[in-house]
């Protein structure tokens, strides 16, 4: 039901170079019981190493510790929305350019326009399938020039 | 029918409507069923149905324009509206005047407000034919709607969330990635998935029309092929037709077309119309998807083989939460939204949406978008692409 917006910040590579897997990825969501269904999509069904916050401000702290691969955020949450802890991780040294995919509800659709025109690698709507999220974000993460 | 006996009669009554003009002291003077007239809160517009020429306009309608009624008499019909457009007017109304329709409603935005207005023919052995017109305010009954649908949305908006976490766990569930299932709990489980994703569309429709009305969805246009929107949604809807043992055909005279539109809008169109089509076709049927050019422009058309609808449910179907009756009496499940919502998008983007069907033949329903939006085609032979 879900389904993937990447542009025009995805270019496809055309290099074939081999590029490092995809392991270490930060997600925050201020949901329980979204942020369980999401470790289990991605650990389970995929097999990355998830690490978790329920607020931006943990995530934040706890950036540069992780050191992810990627940011997986939910846009709409308390205190910290997607695109503040966005901002607040890539300003971290090291993780300025570190590749972004947003969550968000369906009727979010204009907004999800603006995230991708800002740099966001992707946007996934909501509900997400969590059998299909890690070959989702494996996608993505193929489809980004890597360098 | 029977408002057309009285206005005949009213007519039949002599001296034609109201030289007298509109002051309601000289309503005295008047034979009853002019009074009556008169006395409408709602306009009625009399005109000739070739020079659109205006014949009568009772108070009302002479108090919306300021004009008294001999002023009226001196004008046409097109007076009446800045944006008044014949061209399309005499489209409206031409199954008026080929017998085809005994009446046509149309909800417009005017600068007072939303109205509707009711056409329908009034032939005369000596004057000629006329058209009436009758003009109500409905802009109680349109914040009405409004706040249902604001109390529903908010209410939605509440339920989403846990849905989705509810639609995430059975996912996870149901496909065995907690632990293998025997046959029974797959079954359980395949009830609760379903049901959860019929509350999921139910919400995502009602927020969809509450974003429409609320003015925060997205209309925005830019240059697209709408032949390649038309096949990509088809491809993403082909799996809800397999399930359904119905096959999608797409049949198409232009190889592309460059309109000005909106994708996510047009593909909510099209999958609106086509998941309808396939939710009344028969196991084995096909849905057939037409993509046209035309004079007027590209008209984009999805027709089933199902039960049909009678002309008396036509008025149901584009209205919020109502499922017109289909022609063999079954109920399908669904929200009653998803035409109010084509409805509602293809007024915004300027697009006229019709539908033909007959009971027990099937039905179409198309939309068009008007040839100033087609910015180029490219056509070809009709080829026939069968889509799954």
């Amino acid at each position: 039901m879900a389904h993937v917006v990447t542009f025009p910040n995805a270019p496809k590579s055309e290099t074939g170079v081999m590029r490092q897997p995809l392991q270490t990825i930060l997600h925050v969501d201020d949901d329980d019981d979204i942020r369980v269904i999401i470790k289990m999509a991605l650990e389970i069904v995929g097999s990355f190493d998830v690490h978790q916050f329920a607020t931006g401000q943990d995530a934040v702290e706890a950036a540069a510790g992780v050191n992810p691969q990627m940011l997986l955020l939910d846009v709409m949450m308390p205190d910290m929305s997607g695109e503040d802890v966005w901002h607040a991780i890539t300003a971290t040294p090291g993780l300025a350019d570190i590749p972004t995919v947003f969550l968000t509800a369906k009727a979010e659709d204009s907004f999800s326009k603006q995230l991708r025109e800002k740099g966001a690698v992707a946007v996934i709507t909501k509900p997400v399938d969590p059998m299909m999220l890690g070959t989702q974000i494996e996608q993505i993460w193929q489809s980004i020039d890597h360098v | 029918m029977q408002q057309n006996a009285h206005a005949q009669e009213c007519n039949a009554k002599g001296s034609g409507p109201a030289e007298t003009g509109i002051d309601s002291n000289g309503l005295t003077d008047l034979p009853f069923l002019e009074k009556v007239l008169e006395t409408l809160q709602d306009g009625v517009y009399v005109y000739a149905t070739d020079t659109l020429r205006i014949r009568y306009m009772n108070a009302a309608a002479c108090a919306r324009h300021g004009w008294t009624l001999d002023e009226a008499r001196a004008k046409c019909i097109s007076d009446t509206s800045a944006t008044f457009d014949t061209k399309s007017f005499s489209r409206a109304a031409a199954p008026l005047l080929l017998g085809e329709q005994d009446a046509i409603t149309l909800e417009l935005v005017h600068h007072t407000g939303p109205i509707e207005v009711s056409t329908r023919l009034l032939r005369t052995p000596d004057e000629g034919d006329f058209f009436v017109s009758v003009l109500r305010d409905i802009s109680t009954r349109k914040s009405s709607q409004a706040e249902k649908v604001q109390t529903v949305s908010t209410v939605s908006h509440e339920l989403r969330t846990p849905l989705t976490s509810i639609h995430g766990a059975l996912r996870l569930l149901k496909a065995g990635a907690v632990s293998e299932l025997d046959s029974n709990t797959q079954s359980v489980i395949d009830i609760a998935a379903r049901n959860t994703d019929r509350l999921l569309s139910i919400v995502n429709d009602i927020l969809d029309l509450e974003k429409i009305n609320s003015n925060k969805m997205d209309f925005s246009s830019s240059e697209m092929d709408i032949v390649e929107c038309v096949n990509d949604t088809v491809e993403l809807i082909a799996g809800a037709a397999l399930e359904n043992d119905v096959r999608l055909d797409i049949e198409s005279d232009l190889q592309n077309a460059v309109v000005m539109g909106n994708p996510e809008r047009i593909a909510q169109i099209v999958t609106n119309f086509a998941s309808n089509a396939i939710k009344y076709s028969p196991k084995g049927a096909s849905v057939r998807i037409g993509i046209s050019g035309t004079e007027d422009g590209i008209v984009i058309s999805v027709t089933d083989q199902g039960p049909g609808i009678s002309e008396d449910q036509n008025r149901m179907l584009f209205k919020p939460f109502s499922q017109a009756r289909a022609g063999d009496g079954t109920k399908r499940p669904g929200t009653g939204l998803g035409l109010a919502i084509v409805s509602a998008i293809a007024q915004r983007l300027d697009y006229t949406v019709a539908f033909k069907s007959e009971v027990g033949q099937g039905s179409t329903f198309q939309f068009r978008v008007p040839s100033h939006l087609v910015l180029c085609t490219d056509s070809r032979d009709t080829a026939t692409v069968a889509a799954s």
